[in-house]
């Protein structure tokens, strides 16, 4: 049976029954089963059902069918096969520094919290990369941090990668139609226990998802249109917070020297720095001429914490 | 098909008559706290799938009463940690204080810990571990808050 044919065999026992019924309690409670199948399988809302009615071929999009669960859990995946392939820095003072600097800038953000936290981690690799998995998971590389010459120009970077995240860019990433499948594997699964063969395909389907998102993550890139909206949540952020938004130009601009274009890691999968300046530039106005002299404070405690890792 | 689809349109135009106010929260744990801002004092600590009643909204937050626990303070919580639709409840979770039975019919299903599981057992060498121990630093609010005062950093709309 085609997935248009299933999902349509899906929707009718939902909502076939309300032609037989009348009273509006009978009414309620047949909407009241159709959304709370919908709502407990965690993937599909009852918009989406209709949508999956009125069309054979419907695309059900990640980010209106995933509920912050079902992202933790492809975030889990995704950190997991990046850690496959960039080692972890174990450095518990830098990681505890890094963590109290990330989750003080998640709490301003437009998404404070996530299903399991914001966490972040260094690896070990000179590559200039950050990584941002869905659910909060952040990654950033020693070589990124060498590009920072203060806390404030790390606040920055994690707060560009906290824009990927309140904005969930990585379920953007997600190849049309798998989601879809997704959908209608748990659908059609409906009230009985998982089965060997449904579990299977939801299976394929997760590794299926967490493979379109590492490969946009380590290989292709989000696009431009995504790095500007993560650049202004991140001066959105730093504002919110405390810290100056030009930070972020300071960063970029130590960038240049180190960032081959279509080089290894943001030389590949982020526009030039040069180009992301003239952006954020436009967007701070006349902030972005300022040049500040960072908290003799947060110059310490980056310093201190960054022993070893710089 | 189509009067199917018809139905099912008139279906969601009535929901909003029920002008429900009920709320779950969607995350694994949720800070209620006293005032509409991100470090202001945690009053009580919400689970997932915990039924809340919006009582007000400030912005992007809402004011809830925490439905089964009548003797929890009332406070404020991220809109984003909200949702309208009734969660489904994860096998071996404490259902005494979450939504009642007839509302949440089935298990947590769609990419879930069970899915994660079968990954994991199909990638034995990819480094989970490293993820469950990412997942320890929580980074508690009282150290946030000494964090920023030191630095010197002033967030928007702090209670003092």
């Amino acid at each position: 049976m085609s997935l248009g044919a299933r999902s349509h065999t899906v929707l009718l026992l939902l909502f076939l029954p309300v032609l037989f019924l009348a009273s509006c309690q009978a009414v309620k409670t047949v909407t009241d089963a159709g959304a709370g199948l919908a709502a407990a399988t965690g993937i599909i809302t009852q918009d989406q059902a209709q949508a999956i009615t009125r069309s054979t071929d419907a695309i059900v999009k990640a980010s209106e069918v995933m509920t912050p669960e079902n992202e933790y859990y492809i975030g889990r995946a995704v950190g997991a096969t990046i850690l496959g392939q960039y080692p972890p820095l174990e450095h518990p003072q830098a990681t505890r520094y890094l963590n109290t600097l990330g989750q003080a800038l998640a709490m301003v953000s437009d998404m404070p919290q996530t299903f399991g936290g914001y966490r972040f981690l260094i690896l070990d690799s000179d590559e200039v990369n950050a990584f941002a998995a869905p659910g909060g998971f952040i990654f950033v590389t020693r070589g990124m941090i060498r590009c920072c010459a203060h806390e404030s120009a790390l606040a920055a970077v994690l707060a560009h990668e906290i824009g990927h995240i309140q904005h969930r860019h990585g379920l953007a990433s997600i190849r049309q139609g798998r989601i879809t499948q997704a959908t209608v594997t748990v659908l059609a699964e409906g009230a009985k226990a998982m089965g060997g063969e449904q579990l299977k395909m939801l299976t394929e389907q997760f590794q299926g998802t967490v493979e379109d998102i590492t490969k946009t993550l380590i290989v292709n890139g989000y696009s431009r249109a995504a790095e500007r909206e993560a650049d202004a949540a991140a001066i959105e952020i730093l504002r919110r917070l405390g810290y100056h938004p030009a930070a972020l130009l300071e960063m970029l601009e130590a960038m240049i020297p180190r960032v081959q274009p279509g080089g290894a890691g943001f030389g590949k999968t982020h526009p030039p720095p040069q180009e992301r300046i003239k952006t954020i530039q436009a967007l701070l106005g006349s902030a972005a001429a300022t040049r500040f002299q960072e908290h003799p404070a947060r110059q310490a405690r980056f310093k201190e914490a960054m022993k070893g890792v710089l | 098909m189509k009067t199917l689809s018809r139905l099912a349109g008139l279906l969601a135009c009535a929901l909003p008559l029920q002008a429900t106010e009920l709320l779950y929260v969607q995350i694994r744990t949720a800070p209620l706290r006293a005032s509409p801002a991100p470090f202001a004092p945690i009053t009580a600590t919400l689970e997932y799938g915990e039924r809340v009643h919006a009582l007000d909204t400030s912005g992007a937050w809402k004011k809830v009463r925490p439905e089964s626990r009548p003797d929890a303070p009332v406070g404020w919580i991220h809109v984003t940690a909200l949702t309208p639709k009734a969660l489904a409840l994860q096998a071996g979770t404490d259902t005494s204080v979450r939504a009642s039975s007839d509302e949440v019919a089935l298990a947590g299903k769609g990419f879930t810990a069970q899915v994660e599981k079968q990954m994991k057992a199909a990638h034995p060498d990819l480094p989970f571990v490293v993820i469950d121990r990412m997942e320890k630093q929580n980074i508690p609010l009282p150290e946030i808050r000494a964090f920023l005062e030191k630095g010197g950093l002033t967030p928007q709309g702090a209670t003092p």
